[in-house]
């Protein structure tokens, strides 16, 4: 046993040894001119950008996607495992890294961090022992993606070299990182992963060894039955995690908040719309039409049929006097001349909004 | 809560139908009584939507609890039937049996610990899962353009929409989709009298359950209980299982009725006692009857498969004829429905296809199969140990069987996906293959049963 662990201790030396080598990707520094050093890093859609001399920090404000493109430079990424940032937020959002953000922009359930509001500054690892990062990738990208604008104070981004403990940290820590519910779950779900690859993958030589034990071993093959077992049982409890984190998120934003505070997945309020329509639509309506976002995957017209059904739901229909408007900004009344426009073009006869659920959602009946 | 109690009838009551329809096949009482409810369950939901299908074809109104008396009139009918032959109604018997469950206690520690294991495991699935579907709208894809859209306009119309032209043909969505799964929901929202998706949408759960327990029963009496609680456990621990289990799709329901068809058949082999065949034949028609998978790849691989009994003498050439026409027999009225209105064989609304070999998927296909944990390792403990013991395989009569009748199944479902262009981006590859996953259970435990007794 203690020579076991005396080689297994000379196994890790190295990485002991050889460990934490770190690229910094940016800092507060200033320039041979007096200009503020940018590191070459390139920031799109932030609102607002903006280095601070008295506490050597990067502010970025930003609302939806906020994208910091850190492009190669003398380093390659594949060198490093570890992305470093120090930074605090005045409220949560969501930090994803993608490889490659202007070519594959590649990026998995395992690249996104929950980042909590914080008033002081916090280290943050993300790894980047993926395989997206393991190519030879011209930039990496760091983005922040958030509902409403929130202001980030960075202090530093640096790439750092994990020792092998670490990494065995990293890899528990993978294992148990779970994805939320989207619509393509039914067909596939967020699997258990390590360093980005499927973790059965590591598991495959013992699973093989174990079942040569009990195919072909007297001795050992009750205890590879056991080992099969155990790894049946935590692939089993790490799956049952997943499903738990999706009946947690469904808890906390559809279940438990306030009526108008409910969210439910990537529905976000729209069955809370769909209560509208049907609270605000006189019984006798047999057809309405239509109009949700324009230019995004937008399948919820199908939905509203299954939700409002026997009300048939049309688009561009002379059957029906009333117009459903769900988030679509280019829809308006023009109270001029009582008709909605899309964009410049009349959409209906003149007529009135009946219902309004926000700017962009509302329900408008042309006159009888 | 009056909801809850009422969707509690509306499976009581097709269960009756099954035990009374499996209690009448059993001539001589020769199948275990748990066994015989496990298969009345899923017999009586499919005879019960295919008596609604038959009534609102010929024009059967639904307004109403309409669907009740319907439902009792043919049970108290067989009951009759039952008494005449039997000497007792069905009921009593299965009155008498249940009281047999109190045996349990006399069962080894070792069992009675895994029995209560796997009954706290299946428990608070089943919770978590209920609690969700009762809270959350219907949310996937294939729920409401499809699965739940369907009863939803049956039941609001009153009648199974016809005009094959109308967009609501059918209840709506996809044409070619069969109604088993739909027309029990309308039997429930037409007990409820109201549609509430939220309490029909157990049905999945429901499933989930109902095939465990059918899993249980239909494991050969020479297996161990220690091994039928192990290998009952691994059934209903498969990730992507758990999932449908809270999903409004017909992928599970499809799967109880596979697996029936599959297990009956095996068991008849083994036995040869005729009402194991009856069992198959209504597992084969109700998964033709569920989705359009039944029709376009079971039936034609349990075609070859008969084939192969047959030729290999290990079959009647009579009973291979005797019960596919039983199965077709069951199905026949959705049969002669898509027949006259000319509907798709396939999945979509199209049966065309081009042959194409996707390699570029392959690889993809192999890892979502293999590596990603949908099904834990079962499938690649399986195959490593098929490649393994492929002779020992070859000389087991029992397991040479169920091999080719797995690997039959298993090639004709990939096929779809490797060399067709109906694959979609292997989108709907998983979940199909789902369909046949608890076979891949059954095969993995006979193998290690066999096996670990012979490496002594």
């Amino acid at each position: 046993m203690k020579t076991w662990l005396i080689f297994f201790f000379l196994l890790l030396l190295p990485s002991f040894v050889f460990a934490q080598n770190q690229q910094i990707l940016w800092q507060f520094d200033l320039n041979q001119d007096g200009s503020i050093n940018d590191f070459g890093l390139e920031f799109f859609y932030f609102q607002d950008v903006s280095a601070n001399a008295q506490d050597n920090t990067l502010t970025v404000k930003g609302q939806g996607k906020s994208y910091i493109v850190v492009p190669k430079g003398e380093f390659e990424f594949k060198d490093y495992n570890n992305l470093e940032i120090t930074l605090k937020s005045d409220s949560d959002f969501e930090l994803r890294t993608v490889a490659d953000v202007q070519k594959t922009a590649e990026s998995t359930y395992d690249m996104r961090y929950q980042i909590k509001k914080s008033d002081e500054l916090q280290t943050y690892n993300f790894s980047l022992s993926r395989p997206y990062f393991k190519k030879d990738i011209e930039n990496i990208a760091i983005i922040a993606v958030n509902q409403q604008l929130n202001t980030i104070t960075i202090k530093e981004i640096k790439l750092t070299k994990n020792n092998s403990i670490k990494q065995v940290g990293v890899a528990l820590k993978d294992f148990f990182v779970t994805d939320s519910y989207s619509p393509y779950t039914p067909n596939f779900f967020a699997i258990p992963q390590i360093f980005g690859r499927p973790t059965i993958a590591y598991l495959l030589p013992i699973i093989i060894l174990a079942i040569l034990f009990l195919l072909y071993s007297k001795k050992y093959k009750k205890t590879a039955i056991v080992i099969l077992l155990i790894m049946w049982i935590v692939i089993d409890l790490r799956v049952s995690g997943e499903f738990i984190s999706y009946a947690k998120d469904d808890y906390q934003n559809w279940i438990k908040p306030k009526y108008e505070e409910k969210v439910f997945r990537n529905d976000r309020d729209l069955y809370q719309f769909i209560d509208f329509v049907n609270n605000n639509l006189p019984d006798k309506v047999e057809m309405i039409n239509y109009y949700s976002a324009i230019g995004t995957y937008d399948d919820t017209n199908r939905k509203l049929q299954y939700y409002l059904y026997p009300i048939l739901v049309r688009r561009d229909s002379l059957n029906s006097k009333y117009y459903v408007v769900y988030k679509n900004a280019s829809i308006k009344y023009n109270a001029d001349d009582n008709k909605l426009y899309s964009g410049d073009e009349v959409l209906s006869d003149a007529g009135e909004v009946i219902a309004s659920f926000n700017s962009t959602s509302f329900i408008f009946k042309e006159y009888d | 809560m009056i909801d809850i109690l009422i969707i509690t009838i509306s499976y009581l009551v097709p269960w009756y139908l099954g035990w009374v329809v499996v209690s009448l096949l059993d001539k001589h009482d020769n199948l275990a009584y748990l066994y015989k409810l496990a298969v009345s369950f899923l017999i009586g939901i499919g005879l019960m939507t295919t008596i609604i299908f038959i009534y609102t074809w010929t024009g059967g109104n639904l307004v109403g609890r309409t669907l009740l008396p319907m439902m009792i009139t043919p049970i108290i009918l067989l009951e009759i039937i039952h008494f005449k032959f039997k000497s007792e109604f069905s009921f009593k018997k299965c009155y008498k049996e249940v009281k047999k469950i109190k045996e349990i206690i006399k069962w080894k520690k070792l069992n009675l610990i895994l029995l209560t294991l796997l009954v706290i495991y299946v428990l608070s699935q089943s919770v978590l899962g209920a609690y969700q579907i009762i809270h959350n709208p219907t949310y996937d894809f294939d729920a409401w353009n499809n699965w739940n859209l369907r009863p939803k306009v049956i039941y609001t119309q009153h009648q199974l929409p016809m005009n094959k032209p109308n967009e609501f043909f059918l209840g709506g969505g996809i044409k070619s989709y069969p109604l088993n799964d739909p027309l029990l929901k309308v039997w429930q929202a037409s007990l409820l009298t109201k549609w509430n998706e939220n309490v029909i949408n157990l049905y999945s759960l429901v499933f989930y359950i109902a095939l465990i327990f059918l899993f249980y029963q239909s494991l050969p009496k020479i297996f161990s209980r220690t091994i039928k609680l192990i290998s009952t456990y691994l059934l209903a621990s498969l990730p992507f299982l758990v999932l449908h289990s809270r999903i409004a799709y017909a992928d599970l329901e499809i799967t109880s009725f596979i697996f029936l068809a599959y297990s009956a058949l095996f068991m008849y082999l083994q036995t040869r006692d005729k009402p194991y065949l009856y069992i198959s034949a209504f597992g084969l028609a109700f998964s033709i009857w569920t989705k359009n998978e039944g029709f376009a790849l079971v039936l034609p691989s349990l075609i070859i498969f008969m084939i192969f009994l047959v030729i290999s003498k290990q079959l009647r050439f009579k009973t291979s004829i005797k019960y596919l026409l039983t199965s077709l027999f069951i199905v026949s009225p959705w049969l002669l429905f898509r027949w006259l209105y000319d509907l798709d064989v396939l999945s979509g609304d199209s049966s065309s296809f081009n042959m194409i070999f996707q390699v570029s998927e392959f690889t993809r296909w192999f890892s979502l199969l293999l590596f990603r944990s949908h099904f834990s390792f079962l499938l690649i403990a399986l195959f490593i140990i098929m490649i393994l013991k492929i002779k020992d395989i070859y000389h087991s009569q029992s397991l040479q069987k169920m091999t080719f009748a797995f690997l039959l199944l298993f090639a004709l479902y990939n096929f779809v996906f490797m060399f067709t262009d109906k694959s979609q981006s292997l989108n709907a590859m998983i979940r199909a293959n789902m369909q046949i996953i608890p076979i891949a259970v059954l095969l993995l435990i006979s193998y290690i049963n066999k096996f670990f007794a012979q490496n002594r």
